[in-house]
């Protein structure tokens, strides 16, 4: 972005962060394409035989849909959720304002094992459900949600109430205030809180396992893998698409990011 | 000015404060304000000039009295459905959309035919100068630009009363001087009434047909400028709008709406008799302005007092004096330089007498 040349240090430093950040990947890139089931150096040889199994794995992919699909569901509740808290902590006199925030932050210092464990002895002994992948994604609403909530009202926090104000001004009611100044002005807080939401619900293992009945979510899955060191590099290869996947979504939403702000160029009809 | 176009009956606003204690933002007030006219709430912050600005845009909801505009009672009339419309002191512009969106945002929810909406808005970037503007982003705009903006999105509702709060705040100085002069302008352009608000005194002077001096609530005097500066009924307004002088004097006796006879320092002099309520013995506080106490002892029709010059500042256009008189008390006197008729040079600790026109002192209520 800057045109002026970075100073030596800077790109050591550089250079080295994204070493740090990146190498572990990158092995696993590499040992997803390696012909052997060991996972060492020195390399055996180029293959895509653990993608063909990969395509093989039905449990494999059931639990990697399953965890799309509790994430999906689950990070738009919370978001849903997260959004609605969000306006009534900052733009409406709530009542126990103070508590109520501290009360639903509770699950992001709660060890989720405790919160698995209260779960299991809640969905089974109290309730007496069945475990299920409805159950999980409740469990992953609730933890997701303090994290949407501070998203969203950072973003809230941050844009003066004048603005709604300048709207009901203008003619426009509550409704039409949300619908066309609060919600748009929140977007980006809302899709950065949802994508906050999926990840935990993606990549949570220790609540998870617990309240895991027959159908389970991919890290649970994953992890069981590691008993059968010969279905390691499946795992391995499952873990460099999701990775490839998910840094292309990044890259996506960032670009979709800019063009939103400078698209006005082209606003100019009307 | 003929009709009234919003009226405040006995309007009051109180704030229940979290320690339980209610706060008096507003005390029990009544105000015209006229049609076409540029009316100013002039006061220190916490005087209570936004509530009652805020109170006419209805973001709240008076504790007790009417409040009318053209003639409708507007109490529980939420905000999007009064005639008014507000410039924010931030301007709060929408950022997620760009200048021409902006300035249309009333008129899409009024949902106005497309062809009438680009009329419209381009008239009012035309009448704030910001043509060629229209699809750039509030970000990309200068302090004056978004101030524009917020008056042309304001404007372009053609509304029965346009409400500022401190518009101009946030600019420089010279900027603000521009300003002036072109919202002045263009108020009398459009005919629109302006209701005002600043902390700004000189702001208020310049621009406004009547301004309303607030101070805790209260409104203590509503005026034209002229009068707000030259006749102000209370010590507050007298100190708020310029520099005053104040003088504690003795009445010893008053000739009904002609003069008053006082006491100040060792010296018996008249002023013109204005103010109701007051009785031969009563000690009053006199405002007397700088600018209207001369140092020349000019013997003829003038008011004097002996006093001794304590301090002298040399301002370029004028010099300013301050004078001590007999009581303790001290007044500054303004003396314009001039160079015409030479002023005669004075010194520290020199007794002089100090004279103004029966005209130019005032005597304040309590």
């Amino acid at each position: 972005m800057t045109e002026k040349k970075l100073p030596i240090p800077g790109l050591i430093y550089f250079v080295l962060m994204i070493l740090f950040l990146y190498l572990p990947i990158f092995i696993l890139i590499v040992f997803s394409f390696n012909d052997s089931v060991i996972l060492a150096f020195p390399l055996k040889g180029f293959t895509f035989k653990w993608y063909e199994q990969l395509l093989q794995a039905r449990e494999l992919l059931l639990s990697a849909r399953n965890s799309i699909l509790v994430g999906i569901g689950s990070s738009l509740v919370a978001t849903l959720i997260g959004a609605l808290s969000a306006v009534a902590v900052t733009r409406h006199h709530m009542p126990a304002r103070s508590f109520f925030l501290g009360v639903s932050s509770i699950p992001l210092v709660m060890p989720s094992i405790v919160l698995g464990v209260a779960m299991l002895v809640l969905f089974r002994r109290v309730l007496d459900l069945d475990l299920n992948l409805w159950l999980i994604a409740t469990a992953h609403v609730l933890i997701s949600i303090p994290s949407t909530i501070l998203i969203v009202m950072a973003r809230l926090a941050d844009f003066s109430h004048n603005l709604e104000e300048a709207a009901m001004d203008l003619g426009a009611n509550y409704w039409v205030t949300l619908l066309k100044v609060t919600l748009p002005i929140s977007l980006p807080a809302l899709i950065a809180a949802f994508l906050t939401a999926f990840t935990t619900s993606f990549d949570e293992y220790a609540m998870t396992t617990l309240i895991t009945g027959t159908d389970t979510t991919l890290p649970v899955y994953l992890y069981s893998l590691l008993r059968f060191p010969r279905r390691l590099p499946v795992a391995v290869a499952m873990g460099s698409i999701i990775m490839v996947v998910s840094a292309v979504l990044v890259i996506l939403a960032e670009k979709l990011r800019e063009l939103g702000t400078t698209r006005p160029k082209k606003e100019n009809e009307i | 000015m003929v009709n009234k176009i919003i009226e405040f009956t006995n309007v009051s606003k109180q704030y229940r404060e979290r320690t339980g204690e209610t706060v008096n933002a507003l005390q029990p007030a009544n105000l015209d304000i006229y049609e076409g006219e540029f009316f100013t709430l002039l006061g220190p912050s916490g005087c209570g000039k936004t509530t009652a600005l805020r109170l006419m845009a209805g973001f709240i909801q008076p504790t007790s009295g009417k409040i009318s505009i053209r003639g409708q009672a507007m109490n529980n009339v939420p905000p999007y459905k009064r005639p008014v419309n507000m410039v924010f002191q931030d301007y709060a512009l929408f950022p997620h959309l760009n200048v021409f969106e902006n300035v249309a945002f009333g008129l899409r929810i009024r949902r106005t035919h497309a062809e009438e909406i680009r009329r419209r808005v381009h008239e009012a970037l035309e009448i704030v100068q910001l043509v060629g503007f229209d699809i750039r982003r509030p970000s990309e705009l200068s302090g004056g630009q978004k101030q524009r903006v917020a008056l042309a999105r304001a404007l372009v509702n053609e509304p029965a009363v346009l409400l500022l709060d401190e518009p101009l705040g946030a600019l420089d100085l010279k900027l603000r001087r521009a300003m002036q002069i072109e919202l002045k302008t263009l108020q009398q352009r459009v005919g629109i009434t302006f209701v005002y608000v600043t902390h700004d005194q000189e702001e208020a002077l310049t621009m406004s047909d009547r301004i309303a001096v607030m101070s805790g609530g209260n409104i203590l005097q509503v005026d034209t400028p002229v009068n707000i500066y030259d006749r102000p009924t209370t010590r507050f307004v007298a100190d708020f709008v310029g520099e005053t002088n104040f003088l504690t004097a003795k009445i010893q006796s008053i000739v009904p709406g002609e003069t008053v006879k006082l006491a100040i320092g060792s010296d018996l002099v008249d002023v013109r008799h204005r103010t109701n309520g007051i009785h031969a013995g009563d000690i009053v506080t006199v405002a007397i302005r700088p600018e209207k106490l001369a140092l020349i002892p000019n013997p003829q029709n003038v008011e004097q007092i002996s006093a001794t010059i304590s301090e002298i500042t040399f301002l370029g256009t004028d010099t300013r004096y301050l004078v001590t008189i007999p009581s303790g008390e001290k007044a500054a006197i303004r003396v314009q330089n001039t160079g015409k008729n030479k002023q005669p040079t004075y010194h520290i600790g020199e007794q002089v007498k100090i004279s103004y026109e029966m005209d130019d002192a005032q005597i304040l209520t309590n």
